[in-house]
């Protein structure tokens, strides 16, 4: 790959070559921005320990109150430290983005390759996925919930369940039009089998969709996250989470407003920046639909 | 007599299309009628004719990327359309397909290596010096330089794409390659340029070629036997030589003479020919030609005329022309 860039003419071979190389990441400012922003939320969330308190200390004399030294963003209607929730909640949000976005990749991935190469599953598939897609996320969670109890795994289940189909459809119509490409018949004349086909000349062309779709859906699960926490089914209300943070300091508003401005904030700028490096992405794999905009 | 290393009897491939609004009516696109052909070693059958004519499929079904609707396609005697999935894997090393389009048949993302090595590489395990070396070779054989090696098909010029194709066709030591249109996208200098290196080829390894062309000066460098196509069926299969000195079939005679010529002293004798290609989703009764055929008699719009020998050893499919003596059920060409 290091050939590529330094070649004068790249760009007009880069439009004759549909997407064999991309240009440099560099030119792309959405990426930077929205790359460096949940890079420097990762890390953050990570070294939480280290720089904020503990966010489940509950402390009753210290309710409602208003920035100081120690509370550097007040405290709760518990006493507890809203600067520390507030990093810590960084961490579910992250986990549940994450964690949706691997899942519904992984399974979108595996079912819109099948159902894009196997004629047979096509109908099958997309018909199962239909069905999914009619499912409204709240009121799975919800269903999901009560029947085990509020967790961030049946989280992630409820997010990437009605998520996958949006991600299959887009795979899928990937692979149909890779698989009717001459080069995949040339693999298939010189004696290819199945997975190889699939692993070395249908696949690569998937990724640019898939992390593309992945940094939306990633940004919709944090907000869908929030919001079932906000309504009570996310994750345990101990458990500090932008959501449950904004659903218990909304009756102390006037009081404290900076228990449902802080996680509020915080939200979105991490929806921000998933969106932004979803943008971004779209753009550094697809030049036309940058120039056109 | 040994057998010819391919051997093509009855080849019919009929495309089903769905249409009307419920999808219920079906209608057939008789994409190739009956075509029995035969190609022995190192030698060069040209297929020619107008596009949509069914060349393409014809090089499709002879790599059994489609399916026939009937008729057999034989290697060294052996059926291929009788070959499970694993036999097929195995016979397909020994015919080799160079395709139309040098930009989209070569994947955007492998380097030039990996193209040429992958099919080798499908049947057994080489170490990277083996690969190296191999796609080396590979590449000295069409005439690429090895400097080549870690470029992708991006950075190559069209002419060196489809020498980058036909090295990948070469990879598995085929005695048989089909190319279709393999030089069609390609400048007339370069053209001239792929067509001495198939050449070359054929006389250093002894390969076989299924060249499939709509341009009759291509055909008339490279082919030694000529099949004329119209309309999914062969209607001329002659050499190359009495074939161009003396085309019987009043298409190939048209085709012929509607080729230019560059040479702006001879005069253009023929009247071109009228109408165009009837479409085959309903293909004209009797001889898929008579209502463009200068020759046409009534007996040409009921009967179909099967491919005849005449007597100096070519076969014609044409009533007026090369008129059938035996009853018609005998002299299919089987």
């Amino acid at each position: 790959m290091a050939l590529i860039s330094s070649q004068p003419d790249d760009l007009t071979m880069q439009q004759v070559s549909s997407s064999a190389h991309f240009p440099k990441v560099r030119q792309f400012p959405l990426i930077a921005a929205g790359g460096g922003l949940l890079a420097l939320l990762i890390t953050l969330a990570i070294t939480a320990p280290l720089y904020a308190g503990d966010p489940m200390i509950m402390d009753p004399f210290k309710r409602l109150q208003p920035p100081s030294a120690q509370a550097w963003l007040g405290t709760d209607y518990l006493g507890r430290d809203i600067f520390a929730r507030t990093v810590f909640g960084t961490r579910i949000s992250l986990v549940v983005g994450v964690a949706t976005t691997l899942a519904a990749a992984f399974f979108g991935l595996l079912i819109g390759v099948t159902a894009g190469y196997y004629r047979a599953v096509d109908n099958i598939a997309l018909r199962i996925m239909d069905g999914l897609m009619s499912i409204p996320t709240i009121l799975l969670a919800i269903a999901l919930a009560s029947l085990t109890g509020p967790g961030i795994g049946i989280l992630v289940f409820a997010i990437s369940v009605t998520k996958i189909p949006a991600v299959t459809r887009l795979v899928r119509s990937v692979v149909l039009s890779v698989r009717e490409r001459p080069y995949v018949e040339a693999a298939l004349c010189g004696g290819a089998r199945m997975p190889k086909i699939l692993w070395r000349h249908v696949l690569p062309s998937t990724i640019p969709v898939l992390m593309v779709q992945g940094a939306n859906v990633c940004a919709s699960a944090i907000l869908i996250e929030a919001g079932l926490s906000f309504l009570g089914v996310g994750v345990p209300p101990d458990i500090a989470s932008w959501g449950n943070m904004i659903s218990t300091g909304r009756l102390y508003l006037s009081i404290a407003p900076l228990s449902v401005f802080a996680p509020g904030i915080c939200l979105a700028v991490t929806v921000l920046a998933a969106n932004l490096l979803g943008d971004g992405l779209r753009d550094f794999f697809d030049p036309r639909s940058k120039r056109t905009s | 007599m040994t057998s010819p290393l391919l051997k093509v009897e009855g080849l019919t491939k009929h495309y089903a299309i769905a249409n009307g609004v419920l999808k219920r009516e079906r209608t057939k696109v008789r994409a190739v009628e009956d075509v029995s052909f035969s190609v022995e070693a190192a030698q060069t059958l040209c297929i020619v004719g107008e596009s949509g004519c069914g060349k393409s499929t014809i090089a499709r079904l002879l790599m059994r990327l489609v399916q026939p609707t009937s008729g057999r396609v034989l290697i060294d005697g052996t059926d291929i359309a009788s070959l499970n999935k694993m036999e097929l894997r195995t016979w397909r090393r020994r015919m080799q397909m160079v395709f139309q389009d040098p930009y989209s048949s070569l994947n955007p993302r492998l380097t030039a290596q990996q193209i040429v090595t992958e099919p080798v590489e499908n049947f057994e395990r080489l170490s990277q010096r083996e690969c190296r070396l191999l796609a080396g070779d590979l590449l000295k054989q069409v005439g690429l330089s090895t400097d080549m090696m870690n470029r992708r098909p991006s950075e190559m010029s069209g002419g060196q794409r489809q020498r980058l194709g036909i090295a990948r066709a070469l990879a598995l030591n085929p005695s048989l390659i089909i190319a279709d249109e393999a030089v069609s996208a390609l400048d007339v200098s370069v053209q001239a340029q792929v067509l001495n290196l198939l050449m070359d080829l054929q006389q250093q390894m002894g390969i076989a070629f299924v060249f499939i062309s709509h341009d009759l000066s291509v055909v008339e460098h490279i082919g030694h036997r000529i099949a004329v196509m119209y309309l999914g069926r062969i209607v001329e299969l002659a050499s190359a030589d009495t074939l161009f000195a003396d085309p019987v079939h009043p298409y190939s005679e048209a085709l012929i003479a509607a080729a230019p010529v560059p040479d702006p002293t001879r005069a253009r004798l023929a009247v071109p020919l009228e109408g165009e290609v009837p479409s085959p989703i309903n293909p004209p009764s009797g001889c898929a030609f008579h209502p463009r055929c200068p020759l046409a008699v009534e007996r040409c719009r009921v009967e179909v005329p099967f491919l005849t020998p005449t007597p100096d050893g070519r076969f014609v499919a044409c009533h007026v022309r090369a008129p059938a003596r035996i009853p018609k059920e005998s002299q299919r060409c089987d």
